[in-house]
């Protein structure tokens, strides 16, 4: 308002009196000293200035016509924009019922006629003095006032928070040895679900040094990892397990340097993980079902491909002999007319087992190569030895005893097998060992089947 | 009188703010000359009363049969010159 602050008005000030000639030699005087003085001759304008305008301070005169000083003081002291502005009195009566009247009315001082214009500035200069200080009084006081609504909403805030948060939230502070080493922490926030999460409630929790034993159990290493956020400063972020009588629980919290201790974030994951480790064995599953012939349960033609590739690459790498078995199924498709394709399906699942049987060596592979052909992979198995493991399931489908009246060869079912065996080298290709293995189950055949063929070949590299 | 202005001076009364009444009856004392006069009687008199009354007679015509009366009390005042002091 004012565009000199150097030259600001003492402040400003409302004269009451029904002399005009009294108003001047004052107003005069006042504006002289500096104050923003206003007067007025009535009690009845004196309200409805002041009201208007509230001043600093009103110098009123007692004496006056239709309402005197005593009843214009009672209603301004009877007005909520008024009531606070302080009134001091000026008259020539100097009795002592007058001042205690003027008094009683709200008045702050009296100032009798004939006065010294150092007097009245005097009286007056205290009284805004008052008057600045109880209004600096107050603008304190509503700030602080503020800042307390400010300090209690952000309380209430933080303790919804807290209360309501689906993740756990604590607070910890380093308890310190004389040694300056950390060697337990003080809680002093917990919220209900870390509450919850460690089976005790708040009030055994806050204030109290328990962390340590509490972590003990959940995971020997956390304390120590607890101690190093507040020593390095470095945020931790990390998941834990623990077993608890319901079962296991998963958790990931986050560890935030705070002051001299720390503040964690929990958050129970439990349900993530369970679907995740479900998800998981869903997969494994899925991957051996994939891998898996529906039949007869060895491994299908995907697998078998996979594998024949790797042993090569392997047995190339370490020059160690590869055998490979092809074994058919003596006129089978005869046994699945004569007997049905129920009888001819628990047929193969016979053969399966006993070739599995006779190659359980846990390198060895048995697949299902085609309709009624099987597959043996054999690492590091030479020709005699696979020679031999041909001989044993050849032994162990006679075993079986499957009666098969429509075969040329026997009364039972047999095998025509074709033995291959090679030392792979490292830029030749499995393809080879495979057309050795089937030009001697060809001959086997050709010789009149229920038999095994080992090619002459097989030797060569 | 230009109803701003009558806004301004019916304010400034209130206020009893004497150095913007005395501003404002100047702005009028070449076309208003006697009614100036009388106004700034009424400023150096301190009666702030009065120049609200005055104003206000202006602002509410007819609006009751006591502004009537008013009204026509406030212009003869206003129409001449030499009127006896309160």
């Amino acid at each position: 308002m004012n565009p000199n602050p150097s030259a600001e008005p003492k402040g400003s000030v409302l004269l009451v009196d029904d002399i005009p000639e009294n108003l001047r030699l004052l107003t005069d005087i006042l504006t002289q000293q500096g104050y923003q003085v206003r007067s007025v001759t009535s009690g009845a304008m004196a309200l409805r200035t002041a009201i208007a305008k509230p001043p600093d301070a009103i110098l009123l005169d007692i004496k006056m016509p239709d309402m005197d000083g005593y009843q214009v003081c009672e209603s301004l002291k009877a007005n909520e924009t008024t009531r606070d502005i302080p009134v001091i009195f000026i008259s020539a009566l100097d009795d002592l019922l007058d001042k205690v009247e003027a008094f009683q009315v709200g008045g702050v001082d009296y100032i009798t006629k004939p006065f010294h214009v150092e007097e009245v500035v005097a009286r007056l200069e205290s009284q805004l003095t008052i008057q600045r200080q109880k209004r600096q009084l107050q603008q304190e006081v509503r700030i602080r006032r503020e800042t307390e609504e400010i300090l209690y909403q952000s309380r209430a805030l933080l303790s919804s928070i807290l209360n309501s948060s689906l993740d756990g939230i604590a607070a910890m502070q380093a308890v310190r040895d004389v040694g300056g080493t950390i060697g337990d922490f003080r809680c002093l926030v917990v919220n209900p679900v870390v509450a919850k999460m460690l089976g005790k409630t708040r009030e055994e929790l806050i204030g109290n040094l328990v962390l340590r034993r509490l972590v003990q159990s959940i995971d020997p290493d956390l304390f120590q990892k607890f101690v190093n956020v507040v020593e390095t400063g470095e945020t931790l972020e990390s998941e834990l397990a623990y077993s608890t009588p319901e079962g296991d629980r998963w958790y990931h919290y986050i560890a935030v340097k705070l002051g001299d201790g720390f503040a964690v974030t929990v958050r129970d994951i439990t349900s993530r993980k369970q679907i995740e480790l479900a998800l998981q064995a869903a997969n494994e599953k899925l991957e051996i079902l994939a891998n898996l012939d529906g039949l007869t349960q060895l491994a299908n033609r995907r697998r078998w491909d996979a594998c024949l590739e790797q042993e090569w690459r392997r047995c190339a790498r370490e020059q160690q002999p590869l055998s490979l078995l092809l074994c058919d199924v003596d006129y089978f498709k005869r046994y699945n007319d004569a007997y049905g394709h129920l009888a001819g399906d628990d047929c193969l699942r016979q053969i399966a087992r006993a070739i599995a049987h006779a190659a359980k060596r846990p390198a060895d592979l048995v697949a299902r190569y085609g309709g009624e052909e099987f597959a043996v992979l054999l690492p590091n198995t030479s020709t005699a030895g696979a020679a031999q493991i041909a001989e044993n399931i050849q032994t162990a489908v006679h075993n079986l005893s499957i009666a098969h009246s429509q075969s040329d060869t026997s009364d039972w079912v047999t095998l025509s097998i074709g033995i291959a065996t090679v030392t792979p080298h490292p830029e030749g290709s499995p393809e080879t060992l495979l057309h050795e293995a089937d030009s001697a189950l060809y001959q086997a055949k050709q010789q009149g089947r229920n038999q095994t063929v080992q090619t002459a070949a097989s030797i060569v590299g | 009188m230009p109803d701003a202005w009558k806004a301004a001076f019916y304010n400034a009364a209130l206020e009893a703010d004497s150095a913007q009444v005395q501003g404002l009856i100047a702005e009028i004392a070449t076309s208003h000359a006697a009614l100036a006069q009388e106004l700034s009687q009424w400023s150096h008199q301190f009666r702030f009363d009065k120049i609200l009354e005055w104003v206000e007679a202006l602002s509410v015509p007819a609006a009751s049969v006591a502004d009537i009366s008013n009204i026509s009390n406030i212009s003869d005042i206003a129409n001449i010159s030499d009127v006896e002091q309160p």
